[in-house]
């Protein structure tokens, strides 16, 4: 072969490669152009497995006259659909959520407008919003003290979306120029509580005034927060957050609540006289990242608002006393709320001083997309705890993979040593579209 | 801005007579990758050994040099998040949590070799002093140094294209000299408005072998923002830009 040649050919066979190679990588800018109208949403299946403690308060509250059950399986579907209309200054938004439930006790299904809402937004620094709407205040990763008008988050699982209420909400922002760096937002809102709005927000009657001011203030995030004295007792609190490293953040929560009232349960199983007094709410954290992307979360949650331990041991007892004697009267008259895990003395971390720690690992071992991770929730009052490892996987097309342990340890009459379960095991894989 | 180049190239051939300005190099190349006020779309290509991939789309405001706001538009499971950077400080909206909560430049809200300090960089002489540089054929060695601990890479090695004063390769070291990446910068192209830049930077790191990580340059336009949009009550509502 002519030596000439050879760059020739060598041109030839290589050219179709380097032409792979140059359109290796594209990026149609026009496929994400923005729509009038958007849809999307997840769909999620998790199975899950929970070892019964039989012997607990909050099992033996759920299985009361039925046949007990050693082993739940459960398997839960939900569909949570969200949808974004825009036309000028406006826009429609709404998130439902449904959900069917396979166990013990059969089949159930439930269905919820999580967010409605319309939007008008004449300017960058100012909007209107009308409609059912989810407000979030506050720092805290596990709890949040201030949250003053939404839904309890599970402190468990805190990222999970909640439903909101209806309300009137603006939202003004603006910027002061200078070294000070100094943004505030004000968002005032208006929550009317009726016999078929917002009734499980508190009293009916009532239009409650609410509000937060938001202040980015010398790199700290400041937010003053009120809800006036209405469907539910008056209070006010107060945020921050500030990365005092480039790794290290730490947050906090202060609330006051005037007229607090604690629920009491006496010695024979009837309610107690309710006992009135303020009280302070609040929580200090920090967030603290190591070089090797490993995450920590140590929070401290003072709840004003919780049940003294010898109220809760109180009503444990009389859970107990119930269950072994077959008292359905006895169970009746116990303050257990319409929703047995919303009541004040069954709802999850019901009592007054707790700790959350939580440490996750990205990328372990440079393994990309997966983490491991572990929960502590701890109750000071009752030295009890629930352990919950998880580990999560994210390497898969518009799926995300869970799979968490939960493993309750604690005496009888303390909080988790009367969870239902003795370890409960779950696995949640959900497709987004 | 063809002649500004053109000029300033002229001025810098000069260098062993007038000596090099690495400062005034290091500020042309922020000004020739993009304006001081614009908007862009990316995709960022995460690639992993198997040749398997996840991409992500987003939508990226700046204005001056310390504000920057990005939306994810792909792939689903990251849609509306939010990503805000104000001067050293960082946040992350993600719609389901329903607030903004404080992330660092150290994260990585991609779960892959990009971190929130590639996806987030406002300009490279915000964050870094020029402490030396070199010429090298036909391209400037700049050595940078982070301004401040809250800059992701304390060191990096630039190296410049001495003609059209862009960057062609980026070296990204940690305090203690460790090398976690190398940025290469490739395919200028033409962006209408004056702007010619690369369009494409891939990554890789000595830390993770044989993965890749790209990130595609579209639509970049020069764009002026109010300042409320680069606000914690304005990052639910960064789509109304579009």
């Amino acid at each position: 072969m002519c030596r000439s040649m050879k760059p020739l050919i060598l041109l030839l066979v290589l050219s179709p490669l380097a032409w792979a190679q140059e359109d290796e990588f594209s990026f149609d800018v026009e496929e994400f152009e923005p729509k009038v109208f958007e849809f999307t949403g997840y769909i999620e299946g998790q199975p899950e497995y929970a070892r019964a403690n039989q012997d607990s308060a909050l099992y033996q509250l759920q299985f009361f006259g039925r046949d007990p059950e050693k082993e739940i399986d459960r398997f839960t579907g939900s569909l949570e659909l969200e949808g974004h209309l825009r036309k000028g200054i406006a826009s429609i938004n709404f998130q439902t959520h449904s959900e069917m439930v396979w166990d013990y006790l059969g089949d159930n299904d439930d269905h919820a407008l999580y967010q409605g809402y319309m939007s008008l937004q004449p300017d960058p620094s100012f909007a209107l919003d009308l409609g059912k709407k989810a407000m979030r205040w506050g720092k805290g990763y596990a709890w949040n003290p201030v949250a003053f008008v939404e839904r309890a988050k599970d402190a468990g699982d805190p990222d999970l979306s909640r439903e909101g209420y209806w309300i009137i909400a603006a939202d003004w922002i603006t910027i002061f120029d200078g070294p000070l760096q100094t943004q505030i937002a004000l968002t005032p809102l208006i929550l009317p509580v009726r016999s078929d709005t917002n009734q499980d927000f508190g009293e009916p009657g009532y239009n409650n005034l609410g509000g937060k001011v938001y202040l980015l203030y010398r790199d700290i995030d400041i937010d003053f927060m009120f809800l006036s004295n209405g469907s539910r007792n008056n209070r006010v609190g107060m945020d921050f957050s500030r990365n005092m490293a480039p790794n290290f953040e730490v947050h906090g929560e202060l609330a006051y609540f005037s007229d607090a009232v604690h629920r009491t349960v006496t010695p024979e199983c009837k309610p107690g006289k309710p006992r009135v007094e303020d009280e302070i709410s609040y929580l200090i954290g920090t967030r603290y990242r190591t070089s090797n992307d490993i995450t920590l979360i140590m929070e401290y949650y003072f709840n004003g608002l919780g049940n003294e331990k010898k109220d809760q041991e109180q009503f444990y007892r009389c859970v107990h006393q119930a269950w072994e004697s077959g008292d359905q009267d006895l169970i009746n008259r116990l303050p257990l709320g319409k929703d047995v895990d919303k009541g004040p003395f069954s709802k999850p971390n019901p009592m007054r001083r707790y700790m959350n720690f939580r440490v996750w690992w990205e990328k372990p071992r440079n393994l990309l997309y997966l983490t491991p991770g572990v929960q502590v929730l701890y109750n000071l009052d009752d030295r009890s705890y629930s352990v919950s490892p998880d580990i999560s996987y994210i390497g898969f097309e518009n799926l995300e993979l869970r799979l968490r342990g939960t493993v309750p340890v604690g005496d009888s009459l303390t909080e988790w040593g009367e969870k239902p379960n003795k370890y409960k095991v779950e696995l949640r894989a959900r497709y987004y579209f | 801005m063809a002649l500004r180049v053109l000029i300033l190239y002229l001025i810098l051939a000069a260098g062993p007579a007038w000596g090099l300005d690495g400062t005034a190099i290091l500020a042309q190349v922020d000004r020739n990758l993009a304006p001081d006020s614009y908007e862009m779309y990316r995709k960022l290509i995460n690639q992993e050994p198997d040749g398997s991939r996840k991409e992500f789309v987003l939508y990226t405001a700046k204005k001056g040099r310390e504000s920057m706001i990005a939306l994810f538009l792909a792939p689903p499971t990251d849609l509306g998040r939010t990503t805000l950077r104000l001067g050293d400080n960082m946040w992350l909206y993600i719609p389901e949590v329903g607030k903004p909560l404080r992330i660092t430049s150290l994260q990585s809200v991609v779960g892959g070799i990009f971190n929130n300090s590639d996806l987030m960089r406002l300009e490279f002489s915000a964050e870094y002093d020029v402490q030396g540089i070199e010429e090298q054929g036909e391209e400037y060695l700049l050595d940078l140094k982070a301004k401040t601990g809250a800059v992701a890479y304390d060191q990096l090695k630039m190296r410049v294209d001495r003609k059209l004063l862009l960057p062609t390769v980026i070296e990204a070291y940690a305090a203690s000299g460790l090398l976690l990446k190398t940025l290469r910068y490739k395919k200028v192209k033409d962006y209408g408005n004056g702007l010619v830049r690369p369009s494409v930077m891939e990554t890789d790191s000595p830390l993770y072998e044989g993965y890749k990580a790209v990130m595609l340059f579209a639509k970049i336009q020069p764009r002026a923002f109010p300042d409320e949009v680069f606000s914690l009550n304005y990052m639910p509502r960064v789509q109304e830009l579009r």
